[in-house]
């Protein structure tokens, strides 16, 4: 039998589910993805724009694409507008 | 791959003749009248100015003497499945495609009947008496397709080599494409797959797009699209004749259990269950109707069965009183399996927290989730759903 430590769990002990994953991806010249790491993207299927959170020091300003690439396969990225980084997410 | 098309043309109007012969004597119209426009299916071979799809009323305006049947359309499908099981017996590789169009794989069958019209014979065999059959044998679905369409009745078109001559007179409105292209092609007066053929692909590609390389290839005589077999399945069927005609729901419901009552016996001494069912209900004037219920997973009792045929009844009206009912299992499997707990000690809840908890104390901190919702409405996705600690 381990015994008790007397610690409890945190609230820091919660985890998000579905967390954005950093993912490379190469901009045409109007920033669009071109490619996602070495695939091409086909088609972009859908596009949106998310601004949230705009009064938290940290403000949330995403742009997302529904992408279709060379393999047909369907990927969900977004460019994160505060950091200029690229990242997968499911939505 | 060498394939071979069998065409039954006017396959609603013969289905009809073949169950009743008195048909034949005069010309017939079958209408479909599922929707709320009663639409020409078929009519009886000879009959001029008729196309399938259109109006009723246009088609008896036409030809007044016309004996008008409605549709059959679950008696045609029971038929046409008939052939194609009889068709399995020639060669394992059949595809049905649209009720009267059947494709056959015959690759390797010129063992099994070396002479050239063996394979034509069998076929023919396997084909109840009444039905005019056209055959086309070719590499590739679409000229196989189109040797039968010139076919003469009973006879089989083997095109060999280079299709180019037999397809370049053949007329254009036979691609299987778009109506819109079609039109498209008439409006540049290209009205034989012969004139398509002699033009460059990358021109075709140019004013169809995408389509354009299809047009293309198929008026060449190229057809990469594969054959798709379908697979063999145990069908039920049983049917009953009201002694009454009757649009009483709770009867109808009463007469599918007593066909139902009758299959459960036998599927559940093989323990299993029905996954797919069709049933059908003719009314006193001729009307056929059939509907499909799917089951998520296979009902492996009699009530459940029949829970589901009540509800699709009461959203399932009859045109009128019906004096035949039937049914046709066409999907058995069996029950779905249960995984075993992966801690069969565990006697109770609090048992086992207690075990998580010495897990945890173990390992250094929460090592099972609760899937919880969090904001389920937000637009960021990873608000949506957190895991939290399991024993909090």
């Amino acid at each position: 039998m381990v015994s008790h430590t007397g610690k409890t769990p945190h609230t820091d002990t919660l985890k998000y589910v579905n967390c954005p994953e950093p993912i490379a991806v190469v901009e045409n010249k109007e920033g669009w993805p071109e490619k996602v790491g070495r695939e091409k993207v086909e088609a972009v299927d859908d596009c949106w724009r998310i601004d949230d959170e705009w009064w938290r020091s940290h403000k949330i300003s995403r742009i997302y694409y529904a992408l279709i690439l060379a393999s047909v396969r369907r990927l969900v990225i977004y460019k994160d507008l505060e950091e200029y980084c690229w990242y997968r997410q499911q939505y | 791959m060498k394939i071979l098309c069998i065409l039954l043309p006017h396959f609603p109007i013969m289905c009809e003749t073949i169950r009743r012969p008195a048909i034949n004597q005069r010309p017939a119209l079958v209408f479909n009248s599922s929707t709320s426009r009663r639409t020409l299916l078929d009519f009886s071979p000879g009959l001029g100015g008729l196309a399938p799809g259109m109006p009723l009323e246009r088609a008896i305006a036409l030809h007044g003497n016309a004996e008008t049947i409605s549709a059959d359309l679950p008696h045609y499908r029971d038929m046409f499945e008939q052939i194609l099981d009889s068709l399995q017996q020639v060669s394992p590789l059949v595809e049905g495609g649209t009720e009267g169009t059947v494709y056959m794989g015959t690759s390797g069958l010129e063992l099994l009947y070396p002479k050239k019209d063996d394979l034509a014979c069998e076929v023919r065999r396997s084909i109840p008496a009444g039905f005019e059959i056209k055959m086309g044998q070719a590499e590739g679905k679409f000229p196989a397709y189109l040797a039968a369409t010139c076919s003469l009745a009973g006879e089989c078109t083997v095109l060999t080599g280079d299709p180019g001559s037999f397809l370049a007179k053949i007329p254009a409105c036979h691609l299987p494409v778009s109506a819109k292209s079609k039109g498209k092609l008439a409006s540049f007066g290209l009205t034989t797959l012969g004139q398509i053929a002699a033009l460059p692909a990358s021109a075709m590609e140019a004013q169809f797009g995408p389509e354009g390389k299809t047009i293309h290839r198929l008026a060449n005589g190229m057809d990469d699209s594969p054959l798709l077999p379908r697979t063999p399945r145990e069908v039920i069927t049983e049917n009953l004749e009201l002694e009454s005609p009757t649009s009483i729901a709770e009867i109808l419901l009463a007469g599918f259990e007593c066909l139902l009552s009758r299959t459960f016996a036998s599927l559940l001494s093989r323990n299993m269950g029905i996954s797919r069912l069709d049933i059908k209900a003719r009314t006193v004037n001729g009307e056929s109707r059939g509907k499909s219920i799917f089951f998520k997973s296979p009902a492996m009792e009699l009530k459940t069965a029949i829970k589901r045929i009540g509800h699709v009844l009461e959203n399932w009206p009859q045109p009128g009183p019906v004096e035949r009912l039937g049914i046709r299992i066409t999907g058995t499997s069996f029950p779905p399996s249960r995984q075993k707990s992966l801690l069969p000690q565990v006697k109770s809840t609090g048992h086992l927290l207690g075990e998580i908890s010495q897990l945890e104390l173990k390992l250094g901190g929460p090592q099972l989730f609760k899937f919880k919702e969090a904001e389920p409405w937000s637009r960021i996705p990873e608000r949506r759903h957190i895991l939290t600690p399991l024993n909090t």
